[in-house]
């Protein structure tokens, strides 16, 4: 037998009172810190597609479209295991990780972020091969007579190069 | 039907672990303590599939676990909802292409409309765990006490005029020194 009667007991709880939050009809504030729902920011999002790289359990995806000249970044919010890599890698701090937690939904399809990022044309082949603003931010780092040359894409340029190398070759020899 | 007009009255919940990592089953078990006090909408665990209303799902749904998954929900009278509560549930998690799982709830209705069980009633509710006032928001907005925040967004994102203007300059320039480049190998050519 405890010595604590249940009288005390009663006693202790009236102290205490009522501790019940009563949340859904009254906002709850996040705790310092709390990672919540990631957002891209689409004034800064270059679709680089680092944050997909980073992505452990793949949530974000990113997908390139030939017929419409876009690359879509999708963020699956049903897998996101809010772990804040992708803000962590993002150069361009576009991706922010907000304190909303309500995510519930009654549709799958209700937990996609899509962004849609315009692509540039590779001026020798003609096809889709990075987006716009990343090609702009990429060309601050490039000495100027050498920017032409962003415009062409992975392969063409290595086309490029080889038979530029094999001229260079036959006229020295 | 919609799920408000199929319960009335007091929900009872029926948890089941799929292959969690314990997590989303600890914050359950927060959710019947005082603090936040479930029990204030008349919804209560209860042991057995036969007496519950509602399932809620926990894990990745692991392939050795499914018949029991499929077991419990057959069990449990009509009309019945699933309740998906975390990530490995709503979406696989990490384990979303993991041979011995199957990918979450979404892929399981799939599974289970193939095989004559179609579930019409689900609830998705994303976090690794979520929030006990996450779980409590996702069972408001099934039974529409609150509007639902979460929509399917599309952004685009805009070039400026003078970016596009730029790229469209550069390329011009590496045609023109492309055909400068061809005329002088003709050139050395003869």
């Amino acid at each position: 037998m405890s010595s604590v009667g249940r009288l005390d007991i009663l006693k202790k709880a009236l102290g205490i009172g009522v501790v019940t939050r009563k949340y859904p009809y009254v906002r709850v504030e996040p705790p310092e810190g709390f990672r919540g729902k990631p957002i891209i920011d689409p004034d800064k999002c270059l679709g680089c597609g680092a944050c997909a790289e980073a992505c452990p359990p793949k949530a974000i995806s990113t997908e390139d479209s030939q017929e419409e000249g876009a690359r879509y970044v999708k963020i699956f919010y049903g897998r996101c295991i809010f772990c804040g890599m992708c803000a962590d890698v993002c150069p361009a701090n576009a991706i922010e990780l907000s304190k909303e937690f309500e995510l519930a939904s009654k549709e799958r399809n209700d937990l996609y972020l899509v962004i849609k990022v315009p692509m540039v044309k590779c001026s020798v082949c003609g096809k889709y091969f990075t987006t716009a603003p990343l090609l702009l931010k990429s060309l601050e780092n490039v000495p100027e007579h050498l920017r032409p040359i962003m415009t062409v894409c992975p392969e063409c340029k290595s086309k490029l190069s080889s038979r530029f190398t094999s001229f260079a070759r036959r006229v020295g020899s | 039907m919609s799920i408000p007009k199929l319960f009335r009255r007091s929900l009872w919940v029926f948890h089941l672990n799929t292959g969690a990592c314990n997590a989303c089953d600890i914050e359950i078990l927060d959710l019947i303590t005082p603090y936040h006090d479930v029990e204030r909408f008349g919804i209560k665990l209860v042991g057995s599939p036969r007496h519950a209303d509602c399932i809620l799902l926990t894990g990745p749904i692991n392939v050795n676990t499914l018949p029991h998954v499929i077991k419990a929900i057959e069990a449990i009278p009509e009309p019945k909802v699933l309740i998906a509560i975390g990530s490995c549930a709503c979406g696989g998690g990490i384990w979303f292409d993991s041979y011995s799982t199957l990918g979450g709830v979404p892929n399981l209705i799939k599974y289970l409309k193939e095989h004559g069980l179609p579930i019409p009633n689900v609830i998705y509710v994303p976090g690794c765990p979520p929030k006990p006032e996450a779980m409590i928001y996702g069972i408001a907005v099934g039974w529409d006490l609150v509007r639902q925040k979460q929509v399917h967004e599309v952004k685009v994102v805009k070039v400026s005029e003078e970016g596009v203007k730029a790229i469209e300059g550069l390329s011009r320039e590496l045609k023109e020194s492309l055909e400068r480049f061809k005329r002088f190998l003709r050139g050395v050519k003869s």
